[in-house]
């Protein structure tokens, strides 16, 4: 293995892009499994590809209509209390095939000489980050973090117990589209590292794994980071040097270290 | 004007449903005063969560209104849920719950205990909670996890407090810390409190209501018999889920 990975420019892009995007999994996928909006969130992301077809039949930048919609389409969803979403969960059904089938058929129906490739959309393509690209995302993730670490405790307290928040005159409501548009915010980052049909799994798996090590918000969140980083960027060397698709190399590998942890953890039980 | 001082929150008229022709409270009117302890007791399905909702403004009624004295009171309203409000799946630690009982004034941040945890602290203490401040809620036991939530509830200093079902699932030593703990209370705030479990009902309470979707009120010691078959349809022998109760003996035999 004579190749210094790094000597790429698009290995460097793809890191760096691998790890801003890890900051933000770990921090919003702590919120979206504790508060059970992975299914609200899976709404969101398949709704984003309708955006991205939208964007594209126009002739502009995809991802940016992918943020539009899934902004959009979570502040919609974070008006109404997330039992309330869930129970009408065939909506959301309709709301994931309704993006998927509408961005499909104007990617079809674009003018545009070339379609894109539409494997890259589903399954991620991180080595297509630019190096403008790079400054957008860094930009979105430090605004995300500074707006979720700034009103922290509201946020933690509405994913407990949104109604003795509001006892104390917090503005559930508004803290709680917030916390659902950074949520629509970070999955569209994540789709440009895994794409659209993994991205679940990145935003599930390392907090799923942090709560095996921890029973405390803090360190949960502060774990999950340092899994997905680990995550991103063992999958971007081991994908570089197997010739595979990233996005699938960094949920396989996740999912065998989940599944791996679970067995380690029942065994040492029953030992004991 | 005396009287007027003394009222801390009017419920006048007040109905609510879920549909305008399906009422789950009709035309309550009470007042509570500023050193009321007041109880209501009735069948489940009955409203009186409901009440209590309508009274912490977490609902609005439908028709008539309910007033606060001061207005501000209505933003320090101190309520300690049934459990099952909350989502167990958060991993918190006892302190943090206890703290997010005052948002604006306690941080989340760190995970270390800080300098401002001292009133959180001495909180757990008098409710025999500081030896498993560092334990996750999702493994606390029914009485520990009431003696948090009733932490929650005071740490904001409330104007008054109020209860759905403190003693439903509680272990004697827990029932004991909560007696102490609002007899201590109720010499400066007003306590609602509702429950169908009447053996709740402590000796310093002050007002007995029953309610089933209306309301009855009565000074201790003029619950009848006759009033409490009205409210749940049946025997007084029957109330509370199919168990023989005591109602009335335990409870009269306090006076």
């Amino acid at each position: 293995m004579g190749l210094d990975i790094l000597s790429y420019d698009f290995m460097k892009n793809a890191m760096l892009a691998g790890f801003l995007a890890s900051l933000l999994c770990g921090v919003m996928g702590t919120f979206v499994v504790t508060k059970r909006l992975v299914f609200i969130s899976g709404g969101i992301s398949h709704a984003a590809f309708g955006g991205l077809g939208l964007f594209f039949m126009l002739g502009l930048s995809p991802i940016l209509g992918a943020y539009a919609v899934a902004v959009i389409a979570s502040l919609i969803l974070g008006y109404y209390k997330p039992s309330k979403i869930n129970s009408q969960d065939a909506y959301i059904g309709i709301l994931w095939s309704v993006g998927m089938a509408a961005g499909i058929l104007m990617i079809s129906l674009s003018p545009q000489s070339y379609t894109p490739n539409l494997m890259s959309y589903l399954f991620g393509n991180i080595l297509m980050v630019r190096s403008q690209d790079l400054v957008w995302m860094s930009i979105l993730t430090f605004s995300v973090l500074i707006i979720m670490f700034g009103f922290f405790k509201y946020f933690l307290s509405i994913a407990f117990d949104e109604e003795f928040a509001q006892l104390q005159d917090i503005p559930v409501r508004l803290f709680r589209m917030i916390l659902f548009a950074l949520t629509g915010l970070t999955i569209v980052t994540l789709i440009q590292v895994v794409g659209i049909i993994l991205v679940i799994a990145l935003l599930t798996i390392p907090t799923l794994l942090s709560m095996i090590f921890f029973n405390d918000f803090r360190r949960v969140l502060l774990f999950s980071i340092l899994i997905s980083i680990f995550l991103t960027q063992s999958g971007i060397i081991l994908s570089f040097y197997l010739d595979l698709s990233t996005g699938p190399v960094i949920i396989l590998l996740g999912a065998l270290i989940l599944f791996g942890t679970y067995l380690l953890k029942r065994n040492n039980k029953s030992m004991e | 004007m005396m009287n007027k001082t003394n009222t801390v929150i009017e419920i006048h008229n007040v109905s609510f449903g879920y549909r305008p022709n399906n009422l789950i409270l009709k035309n309550i009117s009470f007042t509570i005063t500023s050193r009321d302890y007041l109880v209501i007791i009735g069948p489940n399905g009955g409203g009186k969560t409901t009440l209590l909702r309508l009274i912490a403004g977490l609902l609005t009624p439908i028709r008539g209104k309910i007033t606060y004295h001061p207005p501000s009171l209505e933003k320090k309203i101190g309520y300690v849920p049934q459990f099952s409000n909350f989502d167990q799946n958060v991993p918190l630690r006892v302190l943090d719950v206890i703290k997010m009982g005052n948002l604006k004034k306690y941080c989340f941040l760190s995970s270390s205990r800080g300098l401002s945890d001292k009133e959180p602290v001495e909180l757990a203490k008098k409710l025999k909670l500081d030896s498993i401040l560092d334990k996750p809620v999702s493994e606390l036991s029914g009485g520990q996890m009431q003696r948090v939530l009733i932490a929650r509830a005071i740490i904001g200093d409330p104007g008054i407090l109020l209860f759905d079902e403190p003693t439903a699932s509680i272990d004697s030593e827990s029932r004991q810390i909560f007696q102490s703990v609002i007899h201590e209370l109720n010499q400066r705030i007003p306590i609602v409190m509702v429950t169908h479990d009447a053996s709740a009902i402590a000796q310093e309470v002050k007002h007995i209501a029953c309610m089933n979707q209306e309301l009855y009120i009565h000074d201790v010691g003029k619950v009848s018999e006759e009033n409490l078959e009205k409210v749940y349809g049946c025997p007084v022998d029957l109330i509370a889920h199919g168990v023989p109760h005591r109602v009335l003996k335990s409870h009269n035999g306090h006076r």
